[in-house]
């Protein structure tokens, strides 16, 4: 009994392996394959791709495909340059309050409306009505005046000179079908139709969105720009980069864009049959000191520390392929380089100097954000630093849902953290304000210069760079941020695909725009 | 009978409930979820008007009140680590974990039967294969896969490490993608799928296939050579009627009860295996939720796991009792 029994579970599990064995190699996509296909992929998951609520970054690989805003930037260069999307012109007047956009002609949005000045204010209004993260940036919009249909008028409440940056962001307000918007109102608790359905007027529309699993993009035929060099483009999520890099190098996938740490992209860059880039961005890892420390409140020793310690040399034995030592305080390319100058220079002999005296006994804590590489990296490293100068240091990683609480401690809390954050847009004032004032999001321990929201204020209205060089000055020689680095956005493709390189943002990491990529030799 | 299944059940009500308690308390502590639901680079304004809609300024009883409230009116919400509504984020995955699980019971009954075949052989070959079957049921599931992946991915070429399908998501009604390309005749939808299940289910039964084996065998073993065996064949039974009437039925309540505690074990092995091979399930689900400290998907995640381990270890109990009466006695 026992014998047949097993006899027939044998055989059962033998002809399962083998049936399901016998296709040969692993099976391919219902999309057909090759120079119409393109196989990317997401590491671990996106947020829903609508675009008013879109505001972490991988989901603009959809969002950014299918939306247009009134103006971007362009792709694949480092400095950030303002370029027409769905306005052709555009001015300011000199206070910066008035805006005038002439609109492009002969565009439709995906479900057949025409694009007109009216789709502007709706799409406006619909960011302001969901009023989630990106909503700030038509916080301050007074009103979207339409003279024609071919022209829209913004005035703001105040002056910004941000404001055509805020308009260009990866983030930014994106012109949405008026139809699909009174059709679809938004819900906060309920199935939000445009979490798989699009009604933007892109290159790409949604296709086929399975949430977690897998995302198509398919080219609009009734594009109004250059036709898109692949027809499709499919995302499939993977929950580890190791499987990612075995199915880059096997072929099962044609690409990746960020996601990469210095390890996996060193071991890609070995490979036969793949490409890899590594391209500037605003991302910068920076270093955050908290001002309510018992050891670091006191400006002398925060600056000797700072200055005890070869930043060049952290970046880059933490950051490896990914990242570079900054110069500056501001991010790349958002200042020029006289403008910009790090106050606090390198000395070798200061954490001696500290290690026998106010820091002598005393345990520095270091906090970072599980989720970020960079920072973990950098966090670690400079506790080895401090530690073989004969300063006690722990590194110590916290989930993000645990991280920003744990920062909120203040004096209980650590003493520095790491954190590798970047502007919404390539405007000094989306980094200065954001990160230098309390007020701003990611000032993480509350550090405030006195004098500088003034000064930042003053430099919004008008744009005026010798503004932003005084806030630099200020904030390197205050000791409560150092900014360490610029993260690299890297990116891996098969060698028989083209354009990246003219694809990536100058921005932030990971998003690309994808409908330059194409056929190499097509 | 059936007060022993009344008694059952109301346990069942008190463990759970207890579970959800735990669950949302230890998880409302786990962290705050607004930076990860707004993303990072919110400003402090964004993130304080959020808190006050998600209702976290509230004191923890009052959010439990909230949730259970809510919960009873089978109200899920919203998840705030991925943005869809729980239940459609449940209706998705349920299927995905559900047919993941019961390939994996299947495979682990099927290593089970046939390693207690090999246990009772004495030839050289049964030694070294229960040595290696020995040592593969004492790694993790993870190394499993790993192994499972470099061998049949990276080497042979031969199955898949990502996802459920190639083909895109089922239109059938089970959500059980092998069964739906059975059912609506598509056979290759039908292998696709099962090729894409083999190393997360073989990953995932392996260790418990094992341990069912060794349980199996030594209960066959010690009731075959039992005073009422001899009995029996001294009655003039065949071996196989005493294997079937007296080995068996005497076997098989050990091996019930560690199949039932195995299949609850299994979940947490699924929680593993199914991030390492992008399955989109239940595990997968939990594992978001708690990254982005999303304490009532966590809570309701975790309720349903719980539910399953209890309710199918009260079943277990209950044909225990059916088997053996000696379970119904105590």
């Amino acid at each position: 009994m026992l014998r047949k029994t097993a006899s027939a579970a044998l055989l059962t599990i033998s002809l399962t392996l083998l049936a399901a064995c016998s296709g040969g190699g692993t099976p391919g996509t219902s999309a057909a394959a090759g120079d119409d296909l393109l196989k990317l992929a997401f590491l671990g998951g996106v947020k829903t791709p609508d675009p008013d609520t879109a505001y972490d970054g991988p989901e603009l690989n959809l969002v950014n495909s299918a939306y247009e805003g009134l103006v971007t930037y362009k792709s694949g260069q480092d400095k950030a340059e303002l370029t027409a999307a769905l306005a052709t012109t555009w001015s300011a007047d000199p206070t910066n309050t008035v805006f005038t956009f002439d609109l492009r002609e002969g565009v439709t949005f995906h479900d057949g409306t025409p694009f007109t000045a009216a789709a502007v204010e709706k799409s406006f209004q619909r960011r302001t009505d969901v009023g989630e993260g990106p909503a700030y940036m038509v916080g301050d919009v007074k009103s979207v005046a339409t003279p024609s249909d071919k022209q829209v008028v913004i005035t703001l409440d105040a002056p910004n000179s941000a404001f055509l940056d805020l308009l260009a962001s990866p983030f930014g307000p994106k012109i949405v079908s008026p139809a699909a918007i009174e059709a679809h109102p938004y819900s906060a608790d309920g199935e939000n139709w445009f979490a798989s359905n699009d009604a933007g007027t892109g290159p790409y529309r949604y296709g086929t969105f399975t949430p977690d699993t897998s995302y198509q993009l398919t080219a609009y035929d009734g594009y109004w720009g250059a036709k898109p060099g692949y027809p499709t483009v499919e995302f499939s999520v993977v929950s580890s980069l190791s499987t990612i890099q075995l199915q880059l190098e096997n072929g099962e996938l044609d690409g990746l864009a960020g996601y990469s740490d210095s390890t996996t992209f060193t071991a890609l860059q070995a490979k036969e049959k793949l490409k890899t880039y590594q391209f500037s961005s605003m991302q910068t890892p920076t270093m955050f000191l908290n001002p309510k420390s018992a050891t670091l409140a006191d400006q002398a020793t925060r600056l000797d520390l700072l200055a005890g310690v070869d930043f060049t040399d952290l970046a880059t034995k933490a950051l490896g392929a990914v990242g570079k030592p900054a110069t500056g305080v501001f991010p790349a390319n958002l200042l020029t380089g006289a403008d910009d100058q790090q106050k606090i220079t390198h000395d070798g002999t200061k954490l001696a100097s500290l290690a026998a005296g106010s820091l002598k006994s005393k345990t520095i804590k270091i906090a970072y954000g599980a989720t970020s590489a960079d920072a973990k990296n950098l966090s670690d490293n400079l506790a080895a630093v401090l530690n073989a100068a004969g300063i006690t240091a722990q590194s110590t990683g916290y989930a993000l849902g645990t991280y920003f609480p744990e920062l909120e401690k203040g004096a209980a809390g650590p003493d520095i953290t790491f954190f590798a954050g970047f502007p919404d847009t390539a405007h000094p004032d989306a980094w200065a304000t954001v990160f230098y004032t309390p007020k701003g999001g990611l000032d993480l321990f509350g550090a405030e210069v006195p004098g500088l929201s003034d000064t930042l204020g003053k430099a919004r209205e008008t744009g005026d760079q010798q503004l932003y060089a005084q806030v630099a000055s200020q904030v390197s020689e205050s000791g409560w941020w150092y900014t360490v680095a610029t993260s690299l956005g890297t990116a891996v493709f098969a060698d028989d695909v083209a354009g990246v390189e003219q694809s990536y943002h100058p921005v932030i990491t990971g998003v690309l725009n994808l409908a330059v990529l194409h056929p190499a030799g097509a | 009978m059936l007060r022993f299944t009344v008694r059952r059940i109301a346990s069942l009500i008190v463990v759970l409930f207890a579970l959800l308690v735990l669950v949302f308390l230890i998880s409302r502590y786990g962290g705050d979820p607004v930076r990860g639901y707004l993303g990072a680079n919110a400003s402090a304004d964004a993130v304080a008007a959020m808190r006050t809609r998600l209702g976290l300024d509230q004191p923890i009883w009052v959010q439990f009140a909230d949730y259970l409230s809510r919960l009873a009116r089978l109200d899920l919400g919203t998840s705030l680590a991925t943005r869809r509504p729980v239940a459609a984020e449940l209706a998705q995955r349920i299927p995905a974990t559900a047919e993941l699980a019961l390939w994996t019971v299947f495979f682990s009954v099927l290593i089970g039967i046939l390693l207690a075949r090999v246990y009772t052989l004495k030839s050289r070959f049964s030694g070294v294969l229960r040595l290696i079957l020995f040592s593969a049921a004492s790694a993790p599931a993870f190394l499993i896969a790993t192994g499972g992946v470099l061998i049949f991915f990276v080497q042979l070429h031969w199955l898949p490490v990502s996802g459920r399908t190639g083909y895109g998501p089922s239109t059938g009604l089970s959500g059980m993608y092998v069964l739906d390309g059975l059912l609506t005749g598509n056979l290759p939808y039908a292998m696709d799928a099962l090729r894409h299940l083999i190393l997360p289910a073989l990953a995932a039964s392996l260790g418990p296939g094992v341990a069912l084996a060794r349980v199996l065998a030594d209960g066959l073993s010690t009731s075959l050579r039992s005073a009422y065996a001899r009995t029996a064949r001294s009655l003039g039974e065949t071996e196989s009627a005493v294997l079937r009437r007296h080995g068996l039925r005497n076997a098989a309540s050990p091996a019930l009860s560690l199949l039932g505690v195995q299949v609850g074990m299994m979940l947490s092995s699924l929680v593993v295996v199914e991030q390492i091979f992008s399955w989109n399930g239940l595990g997968q689900f939990l594992v978001r939720a708690i990254g982005g400290a999303d304490t009532a998907t966590v809570a309701t995640i975790s309720l349903l796991l719980g539910a399953f381990y209890v309710v199918v270890n009260a079943l277990v109990d209950i044909a225990l009792a059916v088997v053996d009466p000696r379970v119904r006695l105590s």
